[in-house]
């Protein structure tokens, strides 16, 4: 890694954690012992959307060619939301490809993942099936999204009807995660999902 | 006769005699240190050139009083001319950035007096008891072993032969001598104060050169080297004021007095201080006076901006006006001469108002900045770094104005290094690299193509319909100009998801793979396997057929050459649309 993309880490590492967000355990950065280039972050999820409460794990790993080219980051923690991958937590935003400049740094990113969680942009690139639901029913979507929260991020919001479904088909011998899968993309219905999964 | 011969030998005598006074007082005390004197040229306007040692510290009067007695009559007027303006009196020379071996400029003016009684010829014993009359005058005793050594390198003058022929030639007027007795009052009544009296460029304070700056617009009023020049130049007038603003506000600022940079390809190779010099357009000699000074990079970059006075006789008989046609010199090493000139890298700043660097956040100088509206500013070391990452990625955008260059970082609107030669910062290896590619995507952007053949890549202008293509000068690999592989009759092998190759839509400039698998090195083999190994694991991009490797990620993608940069979908291999976002964004 270059001098100076481990220098301007260093220093971004430092704004982040002095960062008003980050007193607030809004955002959060971690480093796997000394290596710049593979880096934790975590963003809580904002209030008053489905993601609040919730823990979100990134992973962000720079290049050699930091800051002229842009972090790579992804979800770890599974998230149900329109503008990333339920499958590999990949996130389109714009910041992170063509519109990445070398003056933004980790802490723009991070509270603008933030942002996105709380306005998700349903007619930019999307999950399909996500996003559908969020057009479609988005009463729904934000149910299985604070649901999603809840089971993989740390959320305190319960729902017994999505609890008992998915018991559902654990008792069927379906593994949890592909049971959450199937169900949200099914809308919660058990039918479709049974369908989807045994077919 | 005899008398005659008696008189040179006595005068011959005297002279000897006198030279012995010289060196015996110098011996006696300590001559200041040989680092200090400097050695410059004095240029006069009958093509005379003669070598002058000289201490920083003596003002112009003090020199002019020493070239007098080589140069004219003591009746006569020498005017001084150093980079575009004529020097005052008062003005100590080590404010005005001369460098060893420099060339002063010396025009002599006929006064009326001068001009009515024809000049005496003077003999070299008149002139060496002229010096010392006039070192004892200008120096004080103490200080008399401190004279200059008034070598005059240019001429012998050894023997007592008289100066006829050479003086007369600098004494011919080259104009009515009533014309240039006016001129020279008119030239020497400047008002030029500010050059001369307390302001000392060298030492001067920034906060003093932006006042300068502000205050003399368009007036010749300083020197080319004065702090307030460059900042006139480099800065735009809101800059100057937001500078002007900072200082008020006590920002420290890095602290640096503002440089013009040049790139010394030779001997110094790297990026050093330049020094601003002028000469006339037409004659391309240095004795030239600005009518304005240069107040902006066109003023001094672009040719016939500015209007000035020559001096040199050919041109001064002409009618035609001359142009100031501005140059640089870099102050890294000793001058080899008039055509030793460097280039302007005119985006290098001094970093006046201590911006932070985009990249390091560090606060370095001197900095890049870009010519964006927003004037992002880089360190150079993260420049060369920025360069270096696009370049190794063959991100660079080949314009058809400036050639092969980088936006700057943020990429803003219409901020292309517009002066390629900043990337001879990158060093000379890397420079060849960037020259090569640069080549490269020249060929291509004009319809061409690049043999294929591993270590030619020969550039070729076939015509638009051609298609079997001869590397003509190169190594004359006979290929098809669809798939690149040796010519052959028939479809092309498939490439392309069972679509033959022929059947793409096809323009001059999409006609070939642009990266070129032939680079990948010498001696790598256009084999099978490679292009099967290609074939594999890329698909090409649908619009320029660039080979494609998906790393990870969606399956929008975008063409990574930087003259295409299509949008396409690596599921429908199409242009990327609404659709292949919602039904397999991500698989």
């Amino acid at each position: 890694m270059s001098n100076i993309a481990a220098q301007r880490i260093q220093r971004e590492f430092n704004e982040v954690i002095k960062s008003d967000e980050a007193q607030k355990f809004s955002i959060k950065l971690e480093m796997d012992g000394s290596d710049f280039r593979h880096i934790n972050g975590e963003i809580a999820g904002p209030p008053d959307t489905p993601y609040e409460s919730g823990n979100f794990k990134l992973e962000i790993k720079i290049p050699d060619t930091y800051p002229f080219n842009p972090p790579k980051v992804k979800f770890l923690t599974k998230i149900w939301h329109p503008n990333v991958s339920s499958v590999t937590g990949a996130i389109c935003l714009d910041i992170l490809k063509d519109q990445w400049a070398a003056a933004m740094t980790l802490r723009v990113v991070l509270l603008s993942l933030q942002a996105l969680l709380a306005a998700a942009e349903p007619d930019d690139p999307q999950d399909a099936v996500v996003a559908n639901q969020y057009k479609e029913n988005r009463a729904l979507f934000t149910s299985t999204a604070r649901y999603w929260t809840t089971v993989h991020a740390g959320g305190k919001q319960l729902n017994p009807d999505f609890d008992k479904k998915i018991h559902t088909l654990l008792d069927l011998g379906v593994e949890k995660h592909q049971a959450l899968v199937a169900l949200s993309a099914c809308d919660w219905n058990l039918d479709r999902a049974l369908e989807q999964i045994f077919s | 006769m005899f008398s005659l011969l008696l008189g040179w030998l006595k005068s011959f005598f005297s002279q000897v005699l006198s030279l012995f006074q010289i060196g015996s007082a110098k011996s006696v005390s300590s001559p200041p240190p040989e680092s200090q004197m400097l050695s410059i040229f004095v240029r006069t306007n009958t093509g005379e050139k003669i070598q002058v040692q000289l201490a920083p510290e003596w003002t112009v009067a003090q020199l002019k009083t020493h070239l007098k007695p080589q140069l004219c009559s003591t009746q006569q007027h020498i005017k001084l001319i150093f980079a575009g303006k004529e020097l005052p009196e008062s003005l100590v020379l080590g404010q005005c950035d001369l460098g060893q071996n420099s060339v002063l400029h010396a025009v002599i003016l006929v006064t009326s007096a001068s001009a009515a009684t024809p000049p005496t010829s003077p003999t070299v014993s008149d002139i060496t008891r002229r010096v010392q009359d006039a070192a004892i005058e200008e120096f004080p005793p103490a200080n008399c072993s401190e004279k200059p050594n008034l070598t005059t390198a240019g001429k012998e003058y050894a023997s007592s032969e008289t100066l006829t022929s050479d003086a007369r030639d600098m004494q011919r007027p080259t104009r009515p001598s009533s014309t240039d007795t006016l001129e020279s009052f008119t030239l020497l009544d400047l008002p030029c104060g500010k050059i001369s009296g307390a302001e000392t460029p060298a030492g001067e304070d920034v906060e003093a050169a932006l006042d300068a700056a502000f205050s003399e617009q368009r007036e010749c009023q300083r020197l080319l080297c004065d702090a307030s020049t460059v900042i006139t130049i480099q800065l735009s007038q809101d800059e100057q004021e937001q500078l002007r603003q900072l200082k008020a506000s006590g920002v420290p600022g890095s602290g640096e007095r503002p440089h013009f940079y040049v790139f010394c390809s030779r001997p110094c190779r790297g990026v050093r201080v330049g020094k601003l010099r002028v000469r006339c357009n037409r004659c391309a000699q240095g004795a030239v006076t600005l009518h304005e000074d240069p107040t902006c990079w066109k003023d001094v970059l672009t040719p016939k901006q500015i209007l000035c006075w020559c001096e040199t006789p050919a041109c001064k008989e002409a009618v035609k006006e001359c142009y100031a046609e501005f140059y640089f010199k870099c102050s890294g090493h000793v001058t080899l001469g008039d055509d030793d000139v460097a280039v302007p890298l005119y985006m290098i700043r001094a970093n006046l108002p201590g911006v932070v660097c985009l990249s390091c956040a560090e606060v370095a100088s001197p900095v890049i900045v870009f010519e964006c509206e927003a004037s992002h500013v880089l360190c150079l070391d993260c420049f060369i770094n920025y360069c270096l990452s696009k370049l190794s990625e063959r991100q660079f955008t080949h314009d058809s104005e400036i050639g092969y260059t980088l936006p700057c970082p943020v990429n803003c609107f219409d901020s292309y290094i517009k002066e390629v030669h900043h990337f001879r910062l990158l060093g000379d290896d890397q420079y060849r690299r960037y020259q090569h590619w640069a080549t490269e995507e020249a060929v291509l952007a004009a319809g061409g193509v690049l043999c294929p053949r591993p270590g030619c890549g020969h550039g070729l202008l076939p015509d638009a319909d051609c298609v079997r293509i001869t590397c003509v000068g190169g190594c004359g690999f006979v290929f098809c100009r669809l798939c690149l592989q040796e010519y052959h009759t028939g479809e092309c092998w498939q490439l392309d998801h069972g679509q033959p190759l022929s059947s793409l839509p096809r323009s001059a400039s999409t006609a070939s793979f642009n990266v070129d698998t032939s680079r990948v090195g010498v001696g790598a083999r256009w084999d099978v396997a490679s292009a099967a190994a290609i074939q594999s694991l890329t698909k090409a991009c649908p619009q320029c057929r660039t080979p494609t490797e998906r790393s990870g990620g969606c399956m929008h993608m975008v063409c990574t050459r930087a003259s295409c940069r299509f949008n396409w979908c690596w599921v429908c291999h199409k242009e990327w649309t609404r659709d292949c976002m919602a039904a397999h964004w991500f698989g």
